[in-house]
Formats: structure tokens, sequence, C-alpha cells
């Protein structure tokens, strides 16, 4: 059974500038299972995190939905009030921003941060937050928590940040995890151990992770299913070593052909792919919105797309499967 | 050699409310390392390391608090006006951001007249210069005509490198020339820089906090770590052999694509909020993340010395 379901999600974003509306989201399905870790990926401007915020509901005041839903348990998330919505935020789905600056508290030390979530979803005492909150700082590898706690956050490095955000998330025992580019900010030291932490949890709390990040190697580490998104699609999804092994889109044969490979003793890149994603306002719309850029096209790909089921879990928007092969 | 740096240091004080130096940041400290012609050399470390700094020092747009820089034998910091001003017009700088390096009220066109007007280029011989630069990065003609907002990054980064590759300069320094951008258009710009260089007899200073980049177009590769060198080696004895814990750790962090998924990574908590020992001491800067430290490691500071052949480390291990 899948934790959440986004089924047929349509959102629509006006422009004021060329009085028009795109679909910055455009037919998205896919589901997350309970304890798995997914990934989204894809390159800038394809919609992982308007399509990460949905998820809480979060939707610019530009936006509209136009169809779909995102179910959660047997709840359409998209139909609860603030209200309604304000208690599942934080408490069953907590949110991990790329830049942690920007959603701490600045005037408030990371003691009071912590403290204050615990509180808001939580019926305890002052007194036992702030022990909790030491021993969240634990949890998340800070060896000497009583240094952080009275600081304010930008007397922190990014990675003891990203920690207490992630302490934070951790907070109230959700039940998902939405990670947008968590680490892409940090330096790969650093982001090693975040993804080591966050991986480690898996084990111990049971919660599952939306993992968004344009990095195929992130990807191929730390999850077990993914999805491949451009111009606001899904392109493909299925297991991550399906996908990232044997892709059946040409968009994720591209991607991977990008990235510079050991062959023999040197680092190639093997073909990449040409030009470059479209802003949202030229989003192709009624064809294949790769086609400008694919190798691969036929007349067939000037028509509608659909993401068609290929296999058990394996998904695939292309009228060419595996032309590249 | 093209270039040769010697005990270069570099510190940024800040000024208090009395107008007081503080004890300032050491940016740079003890670089000494050449230059040969067509060499790229990669320069790589994480944010704060000093990459920036010493690019820019290379391109005469800062000066080091203490050392020497010589190009061609000559101290680029003691050269008289006019020959200083020669030396500029020989050298280009491709910045971090793009964007941020345009004027945004400057149509294509102008962004790539300023450098020939400034260089003192002959107008007749100016519009078959853009041409020519145009068609060496991918640009079309109609792209001239307009506003750098009207840009992908990609396109932007390419303009960016028109500009700086107008004036035909002998060596260049890019920045984190691809941080930026997507996947894709990274793969694009990776290629054409190789293009260029195949193209043209430059030398090139490629600064990234990704070895992947430094891996694929430099020949030779730095790595600094809180603005020494730690390691200096051929690229491909780098990566072949790394010898620096430092290096080895960063080799080790890189997400893969061809990586073991099963290996489960092994958590260290040493970025530590507590004052650091080695900076108070004078030792190892390297000290509280080093997984392979020694007890001397506590006693002596750590001078870099040759290991092997053209393979320099600054680790007590090899000492
Ligand atoms: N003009 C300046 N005044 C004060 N400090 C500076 C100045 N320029 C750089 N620094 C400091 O010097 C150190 C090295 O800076 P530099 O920008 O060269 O590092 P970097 O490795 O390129 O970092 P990044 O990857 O973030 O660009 C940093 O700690 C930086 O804050
Ligand atoms: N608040 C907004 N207003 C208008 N356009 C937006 C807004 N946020 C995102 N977009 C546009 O929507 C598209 C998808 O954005 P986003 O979800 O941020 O992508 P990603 O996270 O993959 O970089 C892009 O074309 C982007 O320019
Ligand atoms: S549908 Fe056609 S254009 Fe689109 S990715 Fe497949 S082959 Fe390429
Ligand atoms: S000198 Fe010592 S602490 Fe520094 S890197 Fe070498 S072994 Fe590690
Ligand atoms: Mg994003
Ligand atoms: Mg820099």
């Amino acid at each position: 059974m899948a934790l959440l379901d986004v089924e047929n999600l349509t959102l629509g974003f006006y422009s004021e500038k060329n009085k028009k509306w795109s679909k910055v989201l455009n037919d998205v399905n896919f589901s997350l299972y309970e304890n798995e870790f997914l990934g989204i990926v894809g390159e800038s401007g394809s919609g992982k995190t308007i399509l990460a915020n949905s998820i809480l509901n979060l939707i610019p005041k530009q936006g509209k939905i136009v169809s779909g839903s995102i179910l959660f348990k047997d709840r359409d998330i998209l139909k609860l009030t603030e209200d309604q919505i304000r208690k599942v935020r934080g408490k069953d789905i907590a949110i991990i921003f790329q830049d942690p600056m920007s959603s701490l508290h600045p005037l408030l030390t990371v003691k009071d941060q912590i403290v204050e979530t615990l509180q808001a979803h939580r019926l305890i005492k002052k007194s036992d937050a702030v022990e909790i909150a030491m021993n969240l700082l634990r949890d998340v590898k800070i060896d000497r928590p009583e240094l952080v706690l009275n600081k304010y956050p930008f007397m922190l490095s990014g990675g003891i940040r990203q920690r207490v955000m992630i302490a934070i998330s951790i907070s109230c025992g959700p039940e998902i995890v939405i990670a947008d580019e968590p680490t892409t900010a940090l330096d790969v030291t650093v982001q090693r151990d975040i993804l080591a932490l966050i991986k480690g949890f898996k084990k111990n709390l049971n919660f599952s992770l939306m993992l968004v990040s344009h990095d195929l190697g992130v990807i191929w580490e730390n999850t077990d299913r993914v999805v491949v998104m451009y111009c606001g699609r899904i392109m493909e999804s299925g297991k991550t070593e399906d996908v990232l092994r044997n892709p059946l889109h040409p968009y994720t044969f591209g991607l991977l052909s990008s990235i510079p490979r050991k062959t023999g003793k040197k680092l190639e890149i093997l073909k990449g792919i040409r030009g470059s994603i479209p802003s949202l306002h030229d989003f192709p719309e009624h064809i294949c919105p790769f086609l400008p850029r694919c190798d691969f096209a036929t007349e067939k790909c000037n028509r509608p797309l659909l993401l068609e089921q290929v296999d058990r879990d394996r998904f695939v928007a292309c009228f060419n499967k595996g032309a590249f092969k | 050699m093209l270039f040769q740096a010697e005990n270069i240091c570099k510190t940024f004080y800040k000024r208090n409310f009395f107008r007081l130096k503080d004890a300032g940041l050491e940016a740079l400290k003890d670089i000494k390392f050449g230059i040969q012609d067509r060499d790229i050399i990669g320069i790589v470390g994480e944010t704060g390391s000093g990459k920036s700094t010493l690019g820019r020092i290379f391109v005469g747009l800062e000066k080091p608090s203490s050392g020497f820089l010589y190009h061609n034998n000559s101290n680029i910091f003691k050269l008289s006006k006019k020959d200083f001003r020669e030396f500029q017009k020989s050298t280009s700088f491709i910045f971090q951001d793009p964007y941020s390096s345009f004027n945004p009220k400057m149509k294509v066109l102008d962004i790539l007249f300023e450098p020939l007007i400034l260089g003192g280029i002959e107008r007749v011989k100016r519009k078959d210069m853009v041409d020519e630069i145009i068609e060496n990065v991918g640009l079309k003609n109609d792209d001239l005509g307009k506003f750098p907002y009207q840009f992908s990054g990609g396109q932007r980064q390419r303009i960016a490198i028109a500009r700086s590759l107008i004036l035909k300069p002998k060596f260049l320094v890019a920045d984190e020339p691809v941080s930026s951008l997507d996947l894709s258009v990274k793969a694009q710009i990776l290629k054409l820089f190789e293009e260029i260089y195949a193209k043209s007899d430059l030398t090139m200073m490629i600064i990234s906090h990704d070895l992947s980049i430094v891996e694929y177009l430099c020949n030779k590769s730095i790595v600094l770590y809180k603005g020494l060198i730690m390691e200096e080696a051929l690229t491909d004895s780098i990566f072949a052999n790394p010898l620096h814990p430092y290096t080895r750790l960063l080799i080790e962090s890189a997400p893969s694509l061809y990586s073991d998924r099963a290996k489960d990574v092994k958590l260290e908590a040493f970025e530590s909020p507590i004052n650091l020992e080695s900076a108070k001491l004078k030792l190892c800067p390297f000290l509280e993340r080093c997984k392979l430290k020694l007890d001397k490691c506590r006693e002596s500071f750590p001078e870099i010395i040759e290991v092997e052949s053209n393979h320099r480390v600054r680790c007590l291990r090899y000492i």
C-alpha cells in the first residue's frame, strides 16, 4: 500500500507578463511507499521544488490546481483546510529545504526553534522539550549539543545548520520527510555526512523520504526508486537500479551520458544533450516536451505525451522507448 | 615556467570600531608552485579554502600580502604601469557567477565590444573579431542583439567565455565555470573548454570544488585546504594515487553513479563546533578531521615535500 499517492496532478501558473497560463506540473502520477527513499531528479526548472511543496499544499499565489489529487491516509491534501494542513505539516510530513537559513528563524536560538516545533505538535512541558532537543541534536551527531543549543543560526556552519534543520524535521516523528536539495549548498565532505546521517535514520525511524536532487550520484547512492522529471512532467520512473542502469527514456539516457565517465584511464563525456531546458512559459504542451532536444525523435512524437506503464513499477513517457539502444 | 609563485600569502583584515587591525584572516599561506606553458592546472578545495583568491592573484586583480608571482621571470607586482597593463591584456578571468558579471543594460554585442574598445583594437577589426569568437563558443548572430536576461545559464556562460577570450589572451583563469549549470549544459561547456584549448595556445587555471571537473579538464592539480597547498601533482597521479588524507577524503566523499550502493557510509562527526586546537597551536589544519593522524601530528607543523617525482604532499606521514 502506498503511503502517498499523487494522481494526475496538474498545476497551472499564471504569468502577468505573458498574460498566459502554463502547466508547471503536467499530469504527474507517482506513489511513495512505506519506509522507502524516493528520488526526484531533473534539471533546474523541471518542477521538482514545486512538486515537493505541493505535497504540503504550499502553492504560490499565481498557481492553481487544474486537476488531480494528493492522497495521504485516505485524505486529499489539496482539499484540507488551512487549519487541517497545519497539523499535517511538520508533524506527519516534514520538509528540509536547500537553504536552512531561509527556513530557520534568524532571531531564535536553536533551542527555541526546536522547542517551538515540539510544543506546537505535542503537549509537553518546556523543560522536557529542552531535554528532547538535546537528544535530537545528539541524534544528528552534534557531539556537544550544549555548545549549539544557545546559538543563533547565523553563528553556525552550513553543515551544522542543516543538521539542526534535520533535527527539527524528525522531532515529531514524521511519516514522510521531503528533502529538497538538502546538500546542494554544502561541500562534498559535509554532504557525505548529512546523507549518511539521513540514511542511518532509515533503520531506526520509520519514515519515507522524498529526496530532491539534480545529482545522479546522490540519487544512485541514496534512493530505492526514482522519478525523472522534465518540463513539469514525469519522463520515467521505477527502481533506481533499473532507471539508472537501464534507462528507457532518451532524456534519462542523455543525462547519464552527460556525466564524465572513466573509459580506460581517461574521463570522457560520451554524448550529452544539446540545447537547454526552456523556461516555464515555453514548455511544449501538445508534443513531447523533450522533442526539441531529442536525437531519437520521429513524426510520432508530434502528439501529446502519455506516461505508460511498461513493467511492474516502471513507467516511461516516450513514443520511441529505448530507441538509443 | 610561464608562472612561478613563491611563498604567496594573503591576509584579509577587517577594520573594527577603533580602526585597529584585527588578527586577520589568512586566506592563502605559503603558496608555491609553477605553471608551464599550455598547462591546464586545476585548483580544488572546499568553500573558503582560498581558490578564488588565488585565481584573482594570478591575473593581477588582487595583490598578495607577501611573496612573489613571477610571469616569464618578472614579478608582476613590480612591473611598470605600462608593462602591468600588457600583462593584464594577456590574461583573462571568468567569474564564478556569470550573470552578475554582466551589465544587464548592455546587449551581447556591446558586452563583446567593451574589451575590444578598452584593449585599443581598431574599429574596423572589431566586428570580425566578434564574429569569430561567437562562432567559436557556439552562439548565433541573432544573439548579438539580445540582453543577458534573455539567455539561459549555459548561454550566458558562453557569452562570458566569449568575452574573456575575444582578445586572445595567453592565460585564462576560470572560477567555478560550470558549477551553476545543469548537468547537460555542464557537459556542453566542458566540451567547449576542450575545443577552445585545442584550437588556441591557451594556458588555463580551472578552479572548482568538483573533483570530476578537474579530473576531466586538467593535466595538473592542486588541492587547497584552509589556504595551504596539501597536495600537488599530475592529475593522473592524484586520482590514481592520492597521498594526502584530505585528498583521499575528498575523493571518497564525491557521490558517484558507479559506486557500490550496498556499501554503508560511516558517519564521522568531524564538523565540530568547538574551537580548533590546530589553529591555536599552529599544527596541521586537517588534524581534527584526519583519520590517519599520528602522535607526531600534535607536535609539529607539516611542511610540503616532494614525495615522488612531481608529487608534493603536506603531511607528516611522509616525513
Ligand atoms: N575581500 C575579502 N575580504 C575579507 N575576506 C575575504 C575577502 N575575499 C575572500 N575572503 C575570505 O578568504 C577566504 C578564501 O576566500 P575565497 O573566496 O578565495 O575562497 P573559495 O575557496 O574560492 O570559496 P568559494 O568556493 O565559496 O568561492 C574565505 O574565508 C573568504 O571569506
Ligand atoms: N513562484 C514562482 N513564480 C513563477 N514561476 C515559478 C515560481 N517558482 C517556480 N517557477 C517556475 O516553475 C518552473 C519549475 O520550478 P521549480 O519547481 O522551482 O524547479 P526546480 O526545483 O526543478 O528547479 C520553472 O520554470 C520556474 O521558473
Ligand atoms: S517521445 Fe520522441 S521526442 Fe520525446 S523523448 Fe521519446 S523519442 Fe524523443
Ligand atoms: S599531518 Fe598528520 S594530521 Fe595532518 S594530514 Fe598528515 S597525518 Fe593527518
Ligand atoms: Mg529547486
Ligand atoms: Mg570561490
